[in-house]
């Protein structure tokens, strides 16, 4: 049980990849999207009690075009 | 009804090449009609992973330029009769091919073969856009590394953006030891990660290194990554082949370091 949240290499190379994909997908700087986590993470604990719960926030970017089609870019931001 | 497939990757040296080889060997052994095409053109290898550098005439760039026929400059497989080699040029460069050439000949090798396996660069440059250009699937090589998953992501964009109706994932050089302390990716991680559908996972196998020495691909031998790769095969014709647990020691005195790391 303790393997899953001890803080191996591994799971640091996962956390890391996760942060640069979201922040290669939005087009944002690394240390922006850090921010922003940052950011989204203390608007949470402000308003729920969120205390020893871990946090998942799902962003939807849509883009309408002109066709009315959109462009749909979804966001995982894991373990705020 | 043939398939075009293309073996990708993004990053370099993951082991494109490597699973080219031994999936197209692993299918030959099932008897079908293969054709591998090695599009790295300028950096070919393919030719040596296979063992037939010492047997190649003519090239795919002699191929869309007309100098030969498509008979003339495949090569036939030392062990078997079914499986093919079209060579890449060593002496030109990317821009020797278009991707419009690319289809007509993946078009060509179409009515001759049942599977065409595409070698690609590594990059997003023109080797890779002619590569995908007459594919009709995509296996995406990656291992467990930030940098080449990272890559292996930036390829599935460029591949779905691009119309690719089905991608599949093949992990390679996965350490069930490394992953079992967790200092490496697990399976189910990568997976998560890239969200496509897995053809497959290879553990890292010294056996590759001799295979690739000798020039003779191991798919379906004995070795871990041998019978990793003919299962890859197995489940590119559809059949559905277990993926074992790469993420446990196999060896006994492993099972009872875990089992005591554990409690």
């Amino acid at each position: 049980m303790a393997m899953s949240t001890r803080r191996t290499s591994g799971t640091i190379a996962k956390n890391r990849l996760e942060h640069m994909l979201i922040s290669d997908k939005m087009q944002v700087d690394p240390e922006v999207l850090a921010q922003m986590k940052r950011e989204i993470r203390s608007v949470i604990r402000k308003y729920v009690n969120a205390e020893h719960t871990r946090l998942d926030v799902q962003i939807r970017l849509i883009n309408e075009t002109s066709q009315g089609e959109e462009n749909v870019k979804t966001i995982q931001i894991k373990g705020l | 009804m043939s398939e075009v497939i293309v073996v990708t990757s993004g990053k370099g040296g993951v082991g494109k090449t490597t699973a080219t080889a031994n999936i197209g060997t692993g299918l030959a052994k099932m008897n079908k009609k293969t054709v591998l095409v090695d599009t790295d053109i300028g950096l070919r290898n393919l030719d040596v992973v296979m063992g037939l550098e010492n047997r190649i005439v003519y090239n795919l760039v002699d191929v869309v330029e007309g100098n030969c026929r498509l008979k003339q400059a495949l090569i036939r497989d030392k062990h078997y009769p079914t499986l093919y080699l079209l060579p890449a040029a060593q002496t030109r460069d990317k821009s020797a091919v278009t991707p419009e050439q690319m289809e007509k000949l993946t078009e060509e090798l179409k009515a001759h073969f049942d599977y065409i396996l595409l070698d690609c660069p590594a990059g997003i440059e023109q080797g890779f856009r002619n590569a995908v250009a007459g594919a009709d699937r995509a296996v995406v090589v990656t291992t467990p590394e930030v940098s080449a998953i990272r890559d292996a992501d930036r390829i599935i964009g460029l591949l779905e953006a691009g119309g690719m109706k089905q991608i599949d994932l093949l992990i390679n050089r996965l350490r069930p030891d490394l992953i079992s302390r967790g200092d490496m990716m697990s399976v189910e991680d990568v997976c998560e990660i890239l969200a496509i559908p897995l053809i497959g996972a290879v553990p890292d196998d010294t056996n590759i290194v001799v295979s690739t020495n000798q020039g003779e691909p191991l798919a379906g031998n004995g070795t871990p990554s041998g019978q990793a790769f003919f299962n890859v095969a197995r489940r590119v014709t559809g059949e559905a082949v277990d993926i074992p647990d790469l993420s446990r020691e196999t060896s006994f005195f492993g099972r009872v370091k875990a089992f005591f790391r554990k409690g």
